[in-house]
């Protein structure tokens, strides 16, 4: 190219958009019984009997339709878990942290979350959920605060 | 079924590439990939391209790009995900008989926003967005999970880095060409444990482009080209937590599709090399198990054996992987360019004396839900 080198390389922008997003049913009652009960709910495959938490309103794993919810937990084991040193903006908790992958009593799936630093929170290890107080849950997956060791090992990690 | 050709291919040099827009780095790697087979614009049919608006900050980013690409007045289509699943895409086109040539291109410039935002932003709003799951701490978890199942031991995974950084210094297009030592991977910064920063793909600008034709086409031309052999490719579900994430299947799968349509049946003695998109270190040992080269479990133990390094009986990754270049959504696209120039006799310097099937793989998604591969002859 015969053009002579730009003293100008970049612009800066941003791309922002804000966004309702709908939640449908499943999704809605499970993010609502979090919020009003402090429960969590899994959906029942009416086809392979597959119990998902957080529910999908089709199967993940055979693609049938979703048309039942039921409580699980509120205990569970944690099944993977990885840690988080330094904090980042939109982090769910302040570093360190670890982030976990739960599966509630009673479900064939696991809940990704977060939990605290914490020597007991490994493969195995039996964590319940720590929910925020009533007035301060929105309805989101975040009204968890975070699981944190029951203090009792769980069978057969 | 039309043969297929994968006659021409081109990238570009990766890295940081402050100077080139989205457009400079389209146009400069097509018109390579063009005159490396001895075609132009003219001759081709179709253009399938991958992108990502996201990545781009540009919606439906094709129609911005179009002109670099030559695909004005042209059909074209674009991939949201990678150009190896473009490159498939292409393939069946001309398969079908109803095109004879088609032109792939695939690009991505990453360092114009934040990797970790724009893996955030794959993630579902309600239940993983909130959490802030970027593709690393979804990679960690992959990690630990599959290291804790089968016993991997902590160094394997920075041993995967050790070999390929040594193969990406051979690599001129290489984003990283310097070797690493298994002492400096290992005490390299903890990213999200147990993942460290030198087990991890750098952030990558680049593009490449690949040129395919059917069997009459690509016999008229001057340059022999790589066959395609077959192809596959296979989602998982997307979240995670309904994964075995310790395996992976879509890859297994996907693997298998197109071991069926070329007449493999004992992977690692019937490819002569593979190139795999592990955008984290351990992902080329899960690779492994799930592409047949071991059983379940055995990566560390192929790993160690030499067998996947440069001389070794089913090498991996002789470019050095994505590892030492990852130009997301070109990264596996780049992986066939590689292949290509290792089992196509061209009279070119790439070509490696009794390679003449190679495969490679792409991945997508957040610890690798999708996965596509394309199996190549020379
Ligand atoms: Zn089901």
């Amino acid at each position: 190219m015969a053009l002579k080198p730009p003293e100008l390389t970049y612009m800066e922008g941003e791309s922002r958009c804000d966004y309702n997003w709908t939640t449908g049913e499943v999704v809605g009652t499970f993010l609502a019984a979090l919020r009003d009960h402090g429960k969590m709910l899994a959906g029942v495959c009416e086809s392979c009997g597959q119990v998902a938490v957080p529910p999908t309103s089709y199967c993940e794993s055979c693609g049938s339709e979703v048309s039942d919810l039921r409580e699980v937990g509120p205990r569970g084991v944690v099944m993977s878990w990885a840690r988080v040193a330094d904090d980042f903006e939109g982090a769910p908790a302040e570093a360190p942290f670890r982030y976990v992958l739960v599966r509630p009593a009673g479900a064939d799936t696991e809940l990704l979350h977060v939990a605290p630093d914490d020597d007991g929170i490994r493969i195995g290890a039996t964590v319940r959920p720590e929910f925020r107080p009533r007035e301060q849950r929105g309805g989101a997956i975040t009204d968890i605060r975070w699981f944190v060791p029951d203090g009792a090992e769980s069978e057969g990690s | 079924m039309i043969d297929v050709g994968v006659v021409g291919w081109a990238q570009t040099q990766h890295g940081t590439l402050e100077r080139e827009t989205h457009q400079s780095l389209i146009y400069r790697v097509v018109n390579e990939a063009l005159s490396s087979c001895g075609m132009s614009i003219h001759d081709i049919d179709v253009v399938i391209d991958a992108g990502s608006d996201f990545l781009d900050g540009r919606g439906i980013s094709t129609c911005i790009t179009v002109d670099a690409m030559g695909a004005h007045f042209k059909e074209e289509s674009k991939i949201a995900g990678d150009g190896l699943l473009a490159a498939i895409y292409a393939y069946m086109r001309i398969a079908s008989g109803l095109f004879d040539t088609a032109l792939v291109v695939a690009y991505g410039k990453s360092s114009e926003s934040s990797p970790r935002v724009q893996s955030l932003l794959m993630t579902d709003p309600f239940y993983l967005r909130p959490m802030g799951l970027d593709a690393t701490a979804a990679a960690a978890l992959q990690a630990r999970a599959y290291m804790h199942h089968y016993g991997v031991s902590e160094e394997a995974p920075a041993r995967v880095a050790v070999k390929n950084r040594a193969a990406g210094a051979t690599n001129i297009n290489a984003q990283l060409s310097s070797e690493v030592t298994l002492d400096q991977v290992m005490e390299s910064r903890p990213l999200v444990s147990p993942i460290r920063e030198l087990e991890a793909a750098p952030v990558t600008d680049g593009a490449c482009a690949v040129v395919m034709a059917g069997e009459e086409v690509a016999k008229s031309l001057k340059v022999r080209p790589a066959w395609i052999a077959g192809s596959g490719h296979a989602m998982d579900a997307f979240s995670p937590g309904a994964r075995e994430i310790h395996k992976l299947r879509s890859a297994a799968l996907a693997a298998a599709a197109a071991y069926k349509q070329a007449g493999v049946t004992d992977p690692s003695a019937d490819l002569d090399l593979l190139e795999v998109t592990e955008s984290f270190a351990h992902q080329e040992l899960m690779l492994y198990e799930a592409l047949g080269l071991c059983e379940e479990g055995e990566g560390e133990k192929l790993l160690i054996s030499g067998a996947t390094a440069l001389g070794g009986r089913v090498p991996v990754n002789l470019s050095g992987g994505a590892l030492c270049a990852n130009p997301v959504v070109a990264t596996g696209l780049v992986r066939l360019a590689e292949a290509c120039a290792r089992v196509a006799d061209r009279g070119e310097g790439d070509r490696i004396d009794g390679m003449s099937k190679a495969m490679a793989h792409a991945a997508g998604g957040l610890a690798m839900q999708t996965a596509a591969c394309m199996i190549v002859q020379g």
